[in-house]
């Protein structure tokens, strides 16, 4: 890469390792995600995938190998982690410097975003499970990140909910430019969204899949349904569902 | 707390109805002379006596000089329970170093320290002052520990990864969460306030509530006695509700069952 005039990677992690208590999660991982790009990284449960992120978030301080990441970042988890006795708002805005007034306007713009502005005064527990992590996603997004980690921030909602969440990730991606390392086991999510997906199995990336299809994507286009072929196919899985190893 | 079968007064009226008719009973049993009134002051001789009290100034006085003595051994107690509470809440070494010492006293027997406070401070204020501080003390210095412990570890990682700092993870996630158990912590103490001060103002004291009850012990006055056992009992209540108040405006965005 020529570092004149390609721009800094918004993360890059090199030769990663992680181990606990004798067994070896991560086996030596590169990932560099260009600003701007949308990376989703594909795994089944146990993986290594969500403790990649956790190290790329810097709230894993243990592992070894080389971590550089832009210091806006902002990381949505599988469950939103709202502080119960803030309201909405404040919880948008949490750790962020101004006055009571422009950080409710930050807020609410925010909130705009994830269409919850008329939610902005309620207590956390009154929110629907979709409700709460559209507020976790605007508490992100406030900040104006340039590398977005989403760890599996979907995992816990149903179905519809999930559908209508992953197109609205899709469109605030397009819309503000930045980075993303999205985090799933789920399949269709990583067609959906994707630029990039990385497979990761037994703690290494095992395939780097470049996406070519423009956005938004529908699930049942040609382009689509071969790419969740080959994936499934990648994980082991066979188009009718039996599995040909484990 | 709305209950759309009901009008609002009928909690409250509800609350009243077995306090009022033990003292109607009470006063019944007096009136008909069923138990001896020399042991025994009805509950309308207290009202007499409650009310020449307050006409000679007297109780304004002693109540007065009591309110002081609970307020200020309850404020040194529970400012130093919420300070090494939090100590030990935040930093495992502060654990290790401060809380087996502090177990340790906790298990001594309060108002058997007297004497020997007593003997220690001198005969003024401060002895009763400090027994009221050490009994308000490990209420809240164990409610605020276990409220900080009980703290949801995700909250604490979610203000890391937002970059909250230590004054801000303390400010936003800590304080808040421990609230609710300092707070009953607290209430706990002011009970444990009113106890020691009667016990503490019955030694060797010249003035409050507790020495109105030794001086009318002298006397015989049953009813004087009663009196200031029932004030103790409304101090007691009043100040309850009051922290009752406060917590239902501070933890107002907690869901909890209200009982049936």
């Amino acid at each position: 890469m020529d570092a004149l005039i390609s721009p800094p990677p918004a993360l890059s992690l090199r030769a990663i390792r992680r181990g606990f208590g004798g067994r070896e999660v991560l086996r030596g991982v590169d990932l560099a995600i260009a600003p701007g790009e949308f990376v989703v990284l594909l795994g089944r449960s146990g993986c290594g995938k969500s403790t990649l992120l956790r190290i790329a978030g810097a709230l894993d301080r243990g592992a070894l190998g080389d971590v550089e990441a832009t210091s806006d970042q902002a990381t949505v988890f599988q469950d939103a982690r709202l502080l119960p006795w803030r309201r909405v708002w404040r919880n948008v805005v949490i750790g962020l410097d101004g006055s009571r007034g422009a950080l409710r306007a930050r807020a609410l713009t925010a909130l705009a975003e994830v269409g919850l502005s008329e939610r902005a005064d309620a207590w956390p527990r009154t929110l629907s499970g979709g409700e709460a992590q559209r507020v976790a996603l605007a508490r992100a997004l406030v900040r104006e990140p340039g590398l977005l980690l989403l760890d599996e921030p979907f995992a816990a909602l149903d179905a519809l909910t999930r559908l209508r969440m992953q197109r609205l990730v899709g469109r605030l991606w397009q819309r503000h430019g930045l980075a993303v390392l999205l985090v799933t086991h789920d399949i269709d999510e990583a067609v959906h969204l994707g630029d990039r997906i990385l497979l990761m199995e037994d703690g290494r990336i095992t395939l780097d899949l470049p996406v070519h299809l423009p956005h938004p994507r529908r699930r049942e286009q040609g382009d689509c349904v071969a790419l969740r072929a080959r994936l499934l196919a990648a994980l082991g899985v066979d188009q009718d569902g039996t599995e040909t190893e484990w | 707390m709305s209950n759309s079968y009901f009008p609002s007064w009928i909690p409250g009226a509800r609350r009243a109805l077995v306090p009022l008719a033990l003292l109607a009973l009470w006063q019944f049993l007096s009136s008909t002379g069923r138990i001896d009134s020399r042991f025994y002051s009805s509950p309308l001789e207290v009202v007499t006596s409650l009310r020449d009290l307050t006409e000679t100034g007297d109780l304004a006085h002693h109540l007065a000089i009591s309110l002081a003595r609970a307020a200020a051994g309850l404020a040194l107690g529970a400012l130093a329970g919420l300070v090494l509470g939090a100590a030990t809440g935040l930093s495992r070494l502060g654990e290790d170093l401060l809380d087996p010492t502090l177990q340790a006293v906790r298990t001594l027997p309060l108002l058997g320290l007297i004497p020997l406070f007593i003997l220690w401070f001198g005969l003024g204020d401060a002895p009763r002052l400090l027994l009221i501080a050490l009994g308000t003390f490990f209420p809240v210095y164990i409610n605020v520990f276990r409220g900080i412990r009980g703290i949801d570890a995700r909250l604490v990682e979610l203000a890391a990864s937002y970059r909250l700092g230590r004054i801000g993870l303390i400010r936003e996630v800590i304080l808040p969460g421990a609230l609710a158990p300092a707070l009953v912590g607290l209430r706990q103490s002011i009970g444990i306030a009113w106890l020691c001060l009667v016990v503490a103002e019955q030694v060797n004291a010249t003035s409050g509530l507790g020495y109105i009850i030794i001086e009318a012990n002298a006397l015989a006055q049953t009813s004087v006695i009663l009196t200031a056992l029932v004030i103790y009992a409304l101090l007691g209540l009043g100040t309850d509700a009051l922290v009752r108040l406060i917590e239902r405006f501070a933890l107002r965005w907690q869901n909890n069952f209200e009982g049936v």
